[in-house]
C-alpha cells in the first residue's frame, strides 16, 4: 500500500519579526528581582507614594504565592536571570522623525506607522520597557478621547482615575505573575472614552520587546464611559534569542452602561517568550465586551481573557485562534462571570498544532445565582495536524441558577476525509478542497479582525498544501 | 497515603476546586461473603488487598500504572490503599456466562467496604449487576469496587442500580481494563443516595475495544453526586461513549468530571462525551468538566453538554394538554431514568427499578 502522504502545513515565515537591534545605548537594571530592584525602578518612574507602596506589596505577595503547578512547565524561566526594566536610548515623542532611526525603521518593517496613517485613531509603540511614540488622532482628541502613555496617566490629571481603577480588576493577589506585574509595571497605555463617543478608528499599541532576557510589564488600563464604543489593538513581537523572555503585561477594561469595547489582540511573540499575561473586561449594564484573539508565538503562553459581567444585559463575545508548533505550548481560552441577569457570553475558539506543539484550551463559565435568564455557550474546535503534536480542551462550568441555558461543544479530529470527498465532487481538485477546509479553519477569527490584521493573522498561518492529509 | 480521591485527569485552576477532593472512607467490616457466585463462575482463592504506592494526586504516576496495564480505577489509588490497611480481601472471580446478581442492602451505621474483581475470558459475554440499596432513613458509609480484566472480544453487561438513603455516603470505585475486540457497556440508574462519589476509569487497550456508559441521575435535596469518569485509549480504532442524563432539583449538587484521552497510537479511534442536566429549582449547584485530551492526529473526539432549566417550549405544550408545572416536572426527571432503565438487558433488574422509580404504580 502506498504510503500515505501528507499535507505539510508550513512554518511560519519569522523574518520580519526576528530583526534584532543591539541594545547598546540602552540603560538595564541587573537581573533578578529584589526589593533593591523594585525600590529603583519605583524612583526611576518617580511613582507617586501609593505607587511605591503599592509596588513594594505586590513584591510580597509575588514571593508568597506558588508558582502555578496546573499549567505548562514554566521551569525554564529563571526570574534571577530576567532583566525587569530597559530603558531605550529614546525619549517618548508623538512625532515618528522624533523616534531613533534603529528603533523607528523596527517598526517601520512591522508596519506600525504605515496601519496608523490608513486606519488607526491613535498609537503607542512601546520597545523594551518604554513607550517612545504615542499620538492620538486630533478628531479622536477633539471628541474627548484620552490616549495617553500610562505613567503620565498616574502622575499627571488623571491621576485619581488611574489610582481608582488600577489592579482593581486584576489585583496582585491573583495569582504569582499578577503579583510580579503589580512590582515592576513598566509603559502601557491609558485610554479613556467618553460618554457616548464612538471613535470611529481603532486604537493600537504595539509591543515589541528587542532586549534579551528582559521582561516586559506594560499596563493598559481602558474606561469606556456610558454609551461609548472602541476598538482597541494590542500587537506584539519580539526577536528570538537563545534565553527566556518575559511578557507578563495586564489589561483591565471598564465598560460603563451601554459601553462596548472590541480588543483585538494578535500575539506573535518569539519561541523564547514566556507570555504570562492577563486581561479583564468589567462590563455594566447593556455593555459589551469583544476579545478577538490571535495566538502564534511565545515559547509557552497562559493567557485567558476574563469577561466579568456585572451589569444586567452585558455581553461576551469571545473569539480566538491559537497555532502551536514545534517548541510551543500554548494554554490559552477564557474565562466568564454571569453575575448579572440576562447576560450573555459566546466563545468559539479554534486551535491547530502541529510539529510537537500543544495547544490547551481552558476556560471557565462561572453562572451566579442572580444571573437569572443567561445564556451562555461554548464552542472549540481543534485540528490535529500529526501524533507529535498535543491539543487538550479543558473547559469548566459552574452553573448555580436554573433559570439559565448553559450549552457547551468541543471536537477534535483531523481534516475529516468526507468533507474532502464532498468538496471534490463539486468539482475542486484535492488540494483546493484541503486548502479551503484549513484555510477556513481560521476564518472564524480573521473576518473578526480589521483587515490589515487579517492579512497578517494570514500571513502568519501560512498553509502549504501537498498531498493527502492524515 | 492521603486521602485524595477523584483526580481530574488534566488539573485546572484551582480555586473552581474540581481537580479533585479529599474525602475519608473508614470502613469497619467488609462484604465478601455476601456475594453469591453463579454457577460457573470461578472464585480464587487468592483474596489479596490489592493497596497502591501511586501518589492520589499524580496524574504522572497514574499514567503510568496505565501503560504498564495496572488498572487504576475511578475514585483511585486512595480506594486500593484503604482496602488495605483495612485488610478488605478481594473476590477475585472467573466469569461464567450467568449473571453475577450482587445485592448490597446497607443497614443503620454500615461502614462496610467490598471489592471484586472480575476476569472475563477471551470470548467470554456475561453480565454483572449490582445494586446499592437501603432504607430512605439509613445513615450508612458503603465502598464498593469493581475491577474488570475483559479478554480478547469478551464483552460485559454492567449495570448499577442505587437507592440508598439520604443519610448513605457511597463510593462507587470501577477500573477496567480491555483486550482486543473487548467490551464494557455500562448503566447506572442512580435514584437517590446521599452521598456518591462515583469514580469509573476503563483502559482501552486493545485494538477495537470499546466502552460504553449510560449514566441517569435525579439528585434531590440536600443530596450530592461527584463523579469521575475516564477513558483511557492506547489501543487503535477502540471507541467510549458517556451518555449521562440527570435531574437536579433542591438543595442538590453535582459535579461531573468526565474525560476522554486518546494516547499516540490510538489511531482510528473515536470517543463522544454528552451531558443534559435539568436544574430544576434555585439552589442547586451543577459543575461539570468534561475533557478531551489528545496526543494521536487520527482520531475524532466530541463532547456536548446542555444545561440549564426545562424548555419553556415543552413545558407550555405539556400545559396545553392539561398537565399542572408540576406533574409536567415529575414526567420530565423520571423520563430520563425511565430510558436508561429500558437499556437494562436483565428483565428482572430492569422490572426492579422500574419499580422503584414508579412506586406509586404497584
Amino acid at each position: 500500500m502506498a504510503e500515505r502522504e501528507k499535507t505539510q502545513v508550513a512554518d511560519i515565515d519569522r523574518t520580519v519579526y526576528d530583526m534584532r537591534n543591539e541594545d547598546k545605548d540602552a540603560y538595564r537594571f541587573e537581573g533578578g528581582l529584589t526589593r533593591e530592584i523594585v525600590e529603583k525602578l519605583s524612583a526611576e518612574k518617580d511613582d507617586p507614594e501609593w505607587m511605591r507602596e503599592f509596588r513594594l506589596r505586590s513584591l510580597e505577595l509575588y514571593n508568597q504565592i506558588p508558582v502555578p503547578d496546573w499549567g505548562p512547565d514554566i521551569s525554564g524561566l529563571d526570574m534571577d536571570k530576567i532583566v525587569t526594566y530597559v530603558r531605550p536610548n529614546a525619549k517618548m515623542s508623538a512625532n515618528w522623525d522624533d523616534v531613533p532611526d534603529e528603533i523607528k525603521d523596527t517598526f517601520v518593517k512591522l508596519g506600525i506607522p504605515q496601519a496608523e496613517i490608513n486606519s488607526l485613531a491613535g498609537v503607542g509603540a512601546q520597545y523594551d520597557s518604554e513607550l517612545v511614540y504615542h499620538n492620538v488622532r486630533k478628531d479622536a482628541e477633539e471628541q474627548g478621547v484620552i490616549y495617553t502613555d500610562f505613567e503620565s496617566a498616574v502622575k499627571g490629571e488623571y491621576g485619581d482615575m488611574v489610582r481608582e481603577h488600577f489592579m482593581k480588576l486584576i489585583p496582585p493577589t491573583s495569582h504569582k505573575f499578577a503579583a510580579l506585574h503589580g512590582a515592576v509595571w513598566s509603559g502601557g497605555s491609558f485610554v479613556y472614552v467618553p460618554k457616548g463617543v464612538k471613535v470611529s478608528y481603532p486604537l493600537q499599541s504595539y509591543f515589541r520587546l528587542n532586549a534579551p532576557g528582559a521582561g516586559q510589564f506594560e499596563h493598559t488600563l481602558i474606561i469606556v464611559d456610558e454609551g461609548a464604543d472602541l476598538h482597541f489593538i494590542e500587537g506584539c513581537s519580539a526577536p528570538k534569542y537563545n534565553l527566556a523572555n518575559l511578557h507578563a503585561g495586564a489589561v483591565e477594561i471598564y465598560i460603563k452602561k451601554g459601553g462596548h469595547c472590541r480588543y483585538s489582540t494578535i500575539e506573535n511573540w518569539s519561541k523564547n517568550m514566556y507570555n504570562l499575561n492577563t486581561k479583564v473586561a468589567r462590563v455594566e449594564e447593556g455593555g459589551s465586551i469583544e476579545w478577538i484573539s490571535g495566538s502564534f508565538g511565545s515559547h509557552i503562553s497562559y493567557l485567558y481573557p476574563m469577561s466579568d459581567l456585572v451589569g444586567e444585559g452585558a455581553r461576551s463575545d469571545f473569539t480566538g485562534i491559537a497555532f502551536a508548533n514545534t517548541d510551543q505550548d500554548l494554554d490559552t481560552g477564557c474565562k466568564v462571570a454571569h453575575r448579572a441577569p440576562n447576560t450573555h457570553s459566546y466563545t468559539n475558539t479554534r486551535s491547530i498544532s502541529k510539529g510537537g506543539g500543544v495547544n490547551t484550551f481552558r476556560s471557565c463559565v462561572y453562572v451566579a445565582p442572580e444571573a437569572k435568564g443567561s445564556k451562555c455557550a461554548v464552542s472549540c474546535t481543534s485540528l490535529m495536524l500529526d501524533s507529535e503534536s498535543r491539543s487538550d480542551t479543558i473547559p469548566a462550568m459552574d452553573i448555580r441558577t436554573d433559570d439559565c441555558d448553559v450549552g457547551h461543544e468541543a471536537r477534535i479530529g483531523r481534516i475529516s476525509d468526507d468533507t474532502v470527498f464532498y468538496l471534490m465532487s463539486r468539482g475542486l481538485s484535492e488540494e483546493e478542497a484541503k486548502a479551503m477546509i484549513v484555510s477556513g479553519f481560521a476564518d472564524s477569527v480573521s473576518k473578526e479582525l480589521p483587515l490589515e490584521y487579517a492579512v497578517e493573522m494570514n500571513n502568519l498561518i501560512r498553509l502549504e498544501m501537498i498531498g493527502a492529509i492524515g | 497515603m492521603e486521602n485524595y480521591i477523584d483526580l481530574l485527569p488534566c488539573i485546572t485552576w484551582k480555586w473552581l476546586k474540581m481537580n479533585g477532593r479529599t474525602e475519608d472512607i473508614s470502613p469497619a467490616s467488609h462484604g465478601a461473603e455476601g456475594i453469591n457466585i453463579p454457577e460457573g463462575w470461578q472464585v480464587s482463592d487468592d483474596r489479596t488487598a490489592y493497596g497502591s504506592d501511586i501518589d492520589p494526586r499524580s496524574n504522572k504516576q497514574i499514567e503510568k500504572a496505565l501503560f504498564d496495564g495496572k488498572i487504576v480505577t475511578g475514585i483511585g489509588p486512595y480506594m486500593d490503599h484503604t482496602a488495605k490497611v483495612n485488610g478488605i480481601p478481594v473476590v477475585r472471580m472467573t466469569a461464567g456466562e450467568a449473571p453475577l446478581i450482587i445485592e448490597n442492602r446497607y443497614a443503620q451505621d454500615d461502614h462496610i467496604m467490598t471489592c471484586i474483581e472480575v476476569t472475563v475470558p477471551d470470548g467470554m459475554h456475561t453480565t454483572v449487576i449490582e445494586k446499592f440499596l437501603s432504607e430512605d432513613d439509613t445513615t450508612a458509609e458503603a465502598a464498593f469496587q469493581t475491577k474488570f480484566i475483559i479478554g480478547k472480544n469478551a464483552s460485559v453487561d454492567f449495570v448499577q442500580v442505587q437507592k440508598l438513603g439520604r443519610g448513605v455516603k457511597l463510593f462507587n470505585d470501577i477500573g477496567s481494563k480491555i483486550d482486543k475486540d473487548g467490551r464494557l457497556d455500562q448503566v447506572y440508574v442512580l435514584i437517590s443516595g446521599g452521598k456518591t462519589f462515583f469514580g469509573s476509569r476503563t483502559a482501552l487497550n486493545g485494538d477495537k475495544s470499546a466502552c460504553s456508559l449510560d449514566m441517569a441521575y435525579i439528585v434531590k435535596g440536600e443530596e450530592e453526586l461527584d463523579t469521575n469518569i475516564a477513558a483511557f485509549q492506547t489501543g487503535r480504532k477502540t471507541d467510549t461513549q458517556i451518555t449521562v442524563n440527570g435531574t437536579l432539583k433542591d438543595k442538590a449538587k453535582k459535579l461531573m468530571r468526565a474525560t476522554i484521552d486518546f494516547k499516540k497510537g490510538s489511531s482510528g479511534s473515536t470517543g463522544k462525551e454528552t451531558e443534559d442536566v435539568l436544574m430544576m429549582n434555585e439552589g442547586v449547584i451543577n459543575r461539570t468538566v468534561p475533557l478531551i485530551l489528545c496526543t494521536e492526529e487520527d482520531v475524532e473526539g466530541i463532547h456536548g453538554a446542555t444545561l440549564g432549566r426545562p424548555s419553556e417550549e415543552i413545558v407550555t405544550y405539556m400545559m396545553s394538554r392539561g398537565l399542572d408545572k408540576a406533574s409536567i416536572y415529575d414526567i420530565m426527571e423520571k423520563a430520563r431514568l425511565d430510558a436508561c432503565t429500558a437499556k437494562i438487558a436483565d428483565e428482572a433488574t430492569r422490572e426492579e427499578t422500574a419499580r422503584y422509580l414508579h412506586p406509586e404504580e404497584e
